[in-house]
């Protein structure tokens, strides 16, 4: 064999090659690039799953810790302080009658609160798990929306009851500021009766009551019937606010209809009032916050009451 | 027999019913005024001698002592409640906003 036909039979055999691969290159491409899609639109769908279900989590949690708290009632002693200011009886009574009616957090409005934020656990457990069961990016794209137009209802329902957990406990603090009082007035009366007649009945074993001390002690007694005053009208206030509140978010949600198949809520004009719920939630808690305030500087009168009548023997 | 005396005992027996329904009449008043005067006297006689008020009772060193515990135990939990509403106000600084 020539040179020159070793070549060209050399040449033919990679010319033959090389038309092979082009033509396996053309064949195969598409599918590689497709593959490829593929496998980014898995990684997408896998991220947009870890996102909501965290999410998700994050926001069953928060409403479960809220749930775990409301269930601890808070017992009310519901004991009349009868205050006296000025020797003319009672700030704090005169005002009791129409405040301690209406004090607590009703038992039916904390059950309302109780169930919605139920369902609202309900509801995020059941789109959990359907989450977890899609296969398609558009689906999990849906999803997404769900999720995130969602958040302020779900945000609603646990800022309803942690507020309305919020405000029972300032209507406990009132109440044992109250019973403190009612407990300290019946021995500060007590020292002033001893001062008066050293030999009335029980005096002798109380020690020696001077007038200074019962007056003093009744003096710090007068002080705290203002702001009990005050701090009864706030409660009356935040109550009844909040029983509105509560009413209208349950309307609000009555309108949804069923929420475990509520899904993309972003364009519902319904839920154009949230921003108006929310502000008066804030509101709220920005009159707990002075109540709060009002009722520590109570418990520093009281303590400092206590540190009088201490010395005796009751 | 004499026709003139005949009606004398019909007459009597009218006398007879009328003093028997003044009887009745007087007895019906009686009872009343009885009963009247009766519950009026009673209710004097509950407001001249009430029952003796009870002397107040003058709280221990030891329940005011529980009293002030209770109540700083109280002040805490509302605080911890508060602190978590306020919390719940303020959530969207933590959301995962899962669609972007």
């Amino acid at each position: 064999m020539s040179r020159v036909q070793f070549f060209t039979g050399q040449s033919k055999l990679l010319f033959a090659m090389v038309m092979l691969l082009s033509m396996l290159l053309v064949a195969y491409s598409p599918m590689a690039s497709y593959s490829g899609a593929q496998s980014v639109e898995a990684a997408k769908l896998q991220e947009l799953k870890q996102k909501a279900v965290k999410e998700i989590d994050r926001r069953i949690n928060n409403l479960q810790t809220t749930l775990k708290k409301l269930e601890v009632d808070v017992h009310l002693d519901n004991k009349n302080a009868s205050v006296t200011a000025n020797g003319n009886s009672a700030s704090v009574s005169a005002n009791e009658d129409g405040v301690s009616a209406n004090v607590e957090v009703k038992p039916d409005t904390k059950k309302k609160v109780e169930d919605t934020v139920k369902q609202f656990i309900d509801k995020l457990t059941a789109m959990k798990e359907k989450i977890q069961n899609v296969t398609t990016l558009q689906e999990m794209q849906s999803f997404a929306k769900s999720v995130d137009s969602q958040y302020q209802l779900d945000q609603m329902a646990n800022v309803q009851g942690a507020v309305t957990k919020a405000v029972e406990g300032l209507t406990g603090v009132f109440d044992k500021l109250k019973t403190t009082i009612s407990d300290l007035q019946s021995q500060v009366t007590k020292l002033k009766d001893c001062a008066k007649d050293a030999n009335g009945s029980g005096c002798a074993a109380l020690g020696d009551v001077t007038e200074g001390v019962a007056t003093s002690a009744q003096s710090q007694l007068d002080s705290t019937s203002s702001i009990m005053s005050s701090i009864g009208s706030i409660l009356l206030s935040v109550v009844t606010m909040l029983l509105s509140l509560v009413t209208s978010f349950s309307g609000l949600l009555g309108g949804l209809g069923s929420l475990s198949s509520l899904g993309d809520v972003s364009n519902l004009s319904s839920l154009s009032s949230m921003t108006g719920l929310f502000s008066s939630f804030t509101a709220i808690s920005s009159q707990l916050d002075i109540g709060s305030g009002m009722g520590g500087s109570v418990s520093n009168i009281l303590s400092s009451v206590s540190g009088l009548t201490g010395g005796f023997n009751f | 027999m004499d026709p003139v005396s005949a009606p004398a005992p019909k007459k009597s027996r009218r006398l007879l019913w009328i003093g028997v329904a003044a009887v009745v009449v007087v007895l019906i008043v009686a009872l009343v005024a009885y009963l009247v005067i009766g519950n009026s006297k009673k209710d004097v006689a509950t407001e001249a001698s009430p029952s003796p008020t009870p002397e107040a009772t003058v709280a221990t060193k030891d329940e005011v002592k529980q009293d002030l515990a209770v109540l700083d135990a109280t002040i805490k939990q509302a605080s911890t409640d508060h602190t978590a509403a306020k919390a719940a106000l303020k959530d969207q600084s933590s959301q995962i906003k899962v669609g972007n």
